[in-house]
C-alpha cells in the first residue's frame, strides 16, 4: 500500500471517528427530541458519509454494515418509520459495531454484527426498495450552447446522451430561436435544452458533464427544488457554523510548538537577564529596546500557541449523555443530562485527563445519588432525576461543577464510617464539610453493597489525585435530600506557568503565582507565641509551613522572613521561605519517572541562567505537611 | 491523431486508444499533423501546445480553416492546469482539454465526452 494511500485512511479513520461521535450526539438528541429533523438529517449523512468513504478506502465489511444503518433511517427520514427507543438503541449499537470495525479492518464481523444488522432490518419495512429511489438527487438543467459550439468540435448531442447515461432524463427541446429555412445555417445551433434528471450521481458529476463547454454558453443546474427549499435555513446555519476557515493539524505538532514557544520563553528571559547586565547606558539603552518588544511579542506568541491548543469542553461532556443514558436504564433509573457552558474552553491536554475523574463523578451521582422513580415521587421529587455539569471561566481557572438533586451525602453514615475506619476519634466534632472531605480518603465509601457501577470505594480518593496533579482543587458541598455538588477548579493550561520566585538556604523554588494571594515580610513577633504555626495576618490566625522545615535544610532562619499566602481549600495558608526573588515565567517540565511521585513537587523549570529549579505542588505540599505534623 | 513531440506520450496515448478500439495516427509536431490531414480521414484530434516547427495552437488554427475538419473535437494536453493556457487553446477552436499526467482512463473519459 502506498504511502499516499496510507495518509488517506488515516484522514478517513479520522472522519469516521468524528462522524461517530455526530451519530452519537444526534441520535441522543433525536430520542429526546424526536421532530427534530435537522439532528435526523445530520445523523442521516454521518452515516452516509461513513458508508460513501469506507468503501473507497477498503473498509467493505463498514459500508456493508453502514449501508442497513441507512436504509433504515432513510425511512426515519421520510416519515415511514417513527422513532422509538429500540430504534435508537439499535442506532448506538450499530455505532459502537462500526467503531470496532474501524479499529480492526481485518477482522470478520461477527455476531453480534450479524444480529445488528437482523434488528435493523426488522426494524426496516420492506418498501425499502421503492423508498432507495426516492432517494435519488433530481436535477433540473436548463441547457443553451453557443451558437457556434459544433465549430469548437462539441456536439450537443453528445452531451445529452452522457446526461442521460447518468440516470432517467426528461429532455424538452426549445426550437423557438430556429429562424426560417432561408435564413437557417446549418453549421449554428439555435437550439436549447430543459433536462429534469433523477440520478444517483451528486451536482459534481452533473457539471463534469458540461465541463468543456464555451463561456457562451449557458448551462443551470438546479437541485431538487422541494428539498432545497426544505433544507433553506438548515443551510443558512451551517454555512454560520462553518463561516471561520479550520485546518486539520496534529496535536503532535501543536505539542512540539508549544514546546518551543515554551523553550523561547525561556531564552528571552535569559536575554532580559544579560541585557539587564550591562553596564554601559548608551548599548544598554538600544538593548533593552529590543529586549522589551521581543518580550512583547514572545508573550502575545506564547498565549497565541496555547490558545490554539483550546477546546470548548462540549467535546468532553458530550461524551457523557451516552454515558448517563446508558447507565440509568441499565439501573431503571431516569436522569437527565444537562450541560451548561459547554463553550468553555480549556487546554485539550487538560480535559482528557478529565474525562476520568468526571465520568467518575457522573456515575456516582447516578448511583448514589439517583434514587428510582419510585423511591424519588415518595419524596415528593419529579420521577427524573437531574445532573448537571456546568463550566465556566473565572479568572486563570475553569470551574467545572457536577451536581445532581438526588438523595445528597448522609453525614451521620460517613461520620459513623470514618470512626470504624480510624479516620477520626469518636469525641472530636467536626462540621459537614470536613466530614465530606472523608469521601476523597482512600478506600472509603459508604454504600452498604458493592455494586457494578461504583461503589469500591476507589475512585473518589483517585478523583482528587487526577484533579489535584493538574493543579486543581476539589470540593465538596452537599445539602440532605437535596443532592451533591462537586466543585473542580482546573488552571486554563498547564505548559507554562507564572511563578513566583522564592528561595531558601540558597536554593530556589518557583510556587505558581495563580495560587498566591499576597506576599508579606514576617517579623518573629507575628508568630504565635504557643509554637502552633499559626501567624497573624491582619484580624485572622491562619497557619503556615516553612520551607526550609518541610525540606529539612540545616541552618537557621533568617530573623525577617517572607511569607507567600496561598488559599488552599477554602483556607488561606502562608508558605514561609528566607526572599522573595520576583516573578518568573516558567515551563513546566515533568521529573525524571523515579521522582515523579515526589510529594509537594510539581515539576522542574529551567531558569534563564540555566539553573533547574524545582516548581512547588501547592496543594500536594500542604497535604504532606500537615501529615509531617501530625 | 496524436500530436506529440515526446514519443513516450505518444506511444501512451496511442496505446491507450489502440486498446480501446480507435485507429491512430501519430505525428511529431503541428507541421507533421498538417501534412497528415490530407493523407488521413480524421475523426479526432489530441495535440500537445508546445512542440518546435509548428506549436498547438498554431496546428489548431490551421486544423479548424481545414475544410474537413471544420466541427472535429480537438482535445489539448496541457501540463499544468493553466487557465490562460485552456482560454488559448479554447479560442484557437480546441473542444476540450486533459491535464498531464493523466490515466489511461481519464483520456478515454474525455474522449467520449467528445466523440461519438
Amino acid at each position: 500500500m502506498s504511502q499516499e494511500t496510507q495518509e488517506f485512511i488515516e484522514i478517513f479513520r479520522q472522519e469516521a471517528f468524528e462522524h461517530l461521535n455526530t451519530i452519537e450526539e444526534t441520535a441522543l438528541n433525536i430520542e429526546k427530541n424526536p421532530d427534530d429533523e435537522e439532528s435526523i438529517n445530520r445523523l442521516f449523512r454521518a452515516i452516509h458519509s461513513i458508508k460513501g468513504s469506507g468503501s473507497m478506502f477498503g473498509y467493505n465489511e463498514i459500508a456493508g454494515f453502514a449501508h442497513h444503518l441507512e436504509t433504515m433511517l432513510d425511512q426515519v427520514r421520510t416519515g415511514m418509520l417513527p422513532v422509538s427507543n429500540e430504534l435508537i438503541n439499535l442506532v448506538l449499537q450499530s455505532r459502537d459495531q462500526i467503531k470496532v470495525m474501524l479499529a480492526d479492518p481485518d477482522e470478520k464481523p461477527g455476531e453480534h454484527c450479524d444480529r445488528i444488522v437482523k434488528a435493523l432490518q426488522n426494524l426496516t419495512s420492506p418498501q425499502s426498495e421503492i423508498l432507495d429511489s426516492r432517494s435519488e438527487n433530481l436535477f433540473r438543467v436548463q441547457f443553451k450552447p453557443d451558437a457556434d459550439i459544433i465549430t469548437s468540435g462539441m456536439d450537443p448531442a453528445l452531451l445529452l446522451e452522457e446526461l442521460c447515461e447518468l440516470g432517467t432524463c426528461e429532455i424538452s427541446i426549445h426550437s423557438g430561436e430556429v429562424p426560417l429555412l432561408a435564413k437557417l445555417k446549418p453549421q449554428k445551433c439555435f437550439l436549447s435544452w430543459d433536462i429534469i434528471i433523477s440520478t444517483q450521481h451528486n451536482l459534481n458529476a452533473i457539471q463534469d458533464v458540461f465541463i468543456f463547454l464555451d463561456q457562451n454558453s449557458q448551462v443551470r443546474i438546479q437541485d431538487n427544488i422541494e428539498v432545497a427549499l426544505a433544507e433553506q435555513p438548515l443551510i443558512q446555519k451551517r454555512l454560520n457554523t462553518t463561516a471561520s476557515d479550520s485546518v486539520r493539524i496534529s496535536s503532535d505538532k501543536l505539542d512540539h510548538l508549544i514546546n518551543l514557544v515554551g523553550e523561547l520563553v525561556i531564552a528571552q528571559d535569559r536575554l532580559g537577564q544579560s541585557a539587564a547586565c550591562i553596564n554601559q547606558d548608551d548599548q544598554k539603552k538600544y538593548l533593552t529596546g529590543s529586549v522589551e518588544e521581543i518580550e512583547r511579542l514572545t508573550d502575545d506568541l506564547r498565549e497565541c500557541a496555547l490558545n490554539m491548543r483550546m477546546v470548548p469542553l462540549e467535546t468532553c461532556f458530550n461524551k457523557f449523555r451516552r454515558l448517563v443514558r446508558d447507565l440509568s436504564q441499565e439501573l431503571g433509573k431516569e436522569v437527565e443530562l444537562v450541560i451548561e457552558g459547554g463553550e468553555t474552553e480549556l487546554d485539550k491536554n487538560l480535559i482528557e485527563q478529565l474525562n476520568d475523574p468526571l465520568t467518575h463523578l457522573i456515575r456516582n451521582s447516578i448511583d448514589h445519588g439517583i434514587g428510582t422513580p419510585e423511591k424519588r415521587k415518595k419524596k415528593g421529587k419529579p420521577a427524573r432525576g437531574i445532573v448537571r455539569i456546568c463550566a465556566a471561566h473565572q479568572g486563570a481557572k475553569v470551574m467545572i461543577s457536577i451536581s445532581d438533586d438526588g438523595q445528597g451525602l448522609d453525614a451521620d453514615s460517613i461520620r459513623a464510617k470514618a470512626i470504624a475506619k480510624g479516620l477520626v476519634a469518636e469525641d472530636v466534632v467536626l462540621s459537614e464539610d470536613d466530614l465530606f472531605a472523608f469521601i476523597f480518603a482512600p478506600g472509603f465509601s459508604t454504600t452498604d453493597q458493592v455494586s457494578d457501577v461504583s461503589g469500591r470505594g476507589v475512585g473518589m480518593d483517585v478523583v482528587k489525585k487526577n484533579i489535584n496533579s493538574l493543579g486543581g482543587a476539589v470540593r465538596i458541598t452537599s445539602k440532605k435530600e437535596q443532592g451533591v455538588c462537586f466543585d473542580l477548579s482546573i488552571p486554563l493550561t498547564l505548559a507554562i506557568i507564572d511563578g513566583l520566585l522564592v528561595k531558601v538556604a540558597g536554593l530556589s523554588f518557583v510556587l505558581p503565582l495563580e495560587q498566591v494571594e499576597e506576599c508579606e515580610e514576617i517579623k518573629p513577633s507575628r508568630f504565635a507565641k504557643n509554637n502552633r504555626n499559626m501567624i497573624r495576618v491582619r484580624n485572622e490566625w491562619i497557619p503556615f509551613v516553612r520551607l526550609r522545615e518541610i525540606f529539612k535544610y540545616p541552618g537557621n532562619h533568617p530573623s525577617i522572613e517572607q511569607m507567600a499566602i496561598v488559599e488552599f481549600e477554602n483556607d488561606r495558608i502562608g508558605i514561609l521561605a528566607d526572599e522573595i526573588a520576583g516573578n518568573i515565567k516558567a515551563v513546566k517540565k515533568p521529573l525524571d519517572r523515579l521522582l515523579r511521585n515526589a510529594a509537594g513537587i510539581a515539576g522542574a523549570t529551567i531558569m534563564g541562567d540555566g539553573f533547574v529549579v524545582l516548581i512547588i505542588d501547592i496543594p500536594g505540599l500542604i497535604q504532606w505537611a500537615r501529615h509531617y505534623v501530625s | 491523431m496524436t500530436v506529440d513531440d515526446s514519443a513516450s506520450m505518444r506511444q501512451m496515448v496511442s496505446f491507450t486508444l489502440r486498446k480501446a478500439d480507435y485507429q491512430v495516427v501519430e505525428a511529431v509536431d503541428g507541421q507533421d499533423a498538417v501534412n497528415k490531414l490530407e493523407q488521413y480521414k480524421l475523426d479526432m484530434l489530441i495535440t500537445d501546445l508546445n512542440m518546435p516547427n509548428m506549436d498547438g495552437i498554431e496546428l489548431i488554427k490551421k486544423v479548424r480553416i481545414h475544410p474537413h475538419y471544420q466541427y472535429i473535437p480537438i482535445i489539448i494536453v496541457t501540463t499544468e492546469s493553466q487557465t490562460i493556457k485552456k482560454l488559448e487553446g479554447k479560442a484557437a477552436g480546441a473542444t476540450g482539454w486533459i491535464v498531464k499526467p493523466f490515466k489511461p482512463e481519464q483520456l478515454l473519459t474525455v474522449i467520449k465526452r467528445v466523440l461519438r
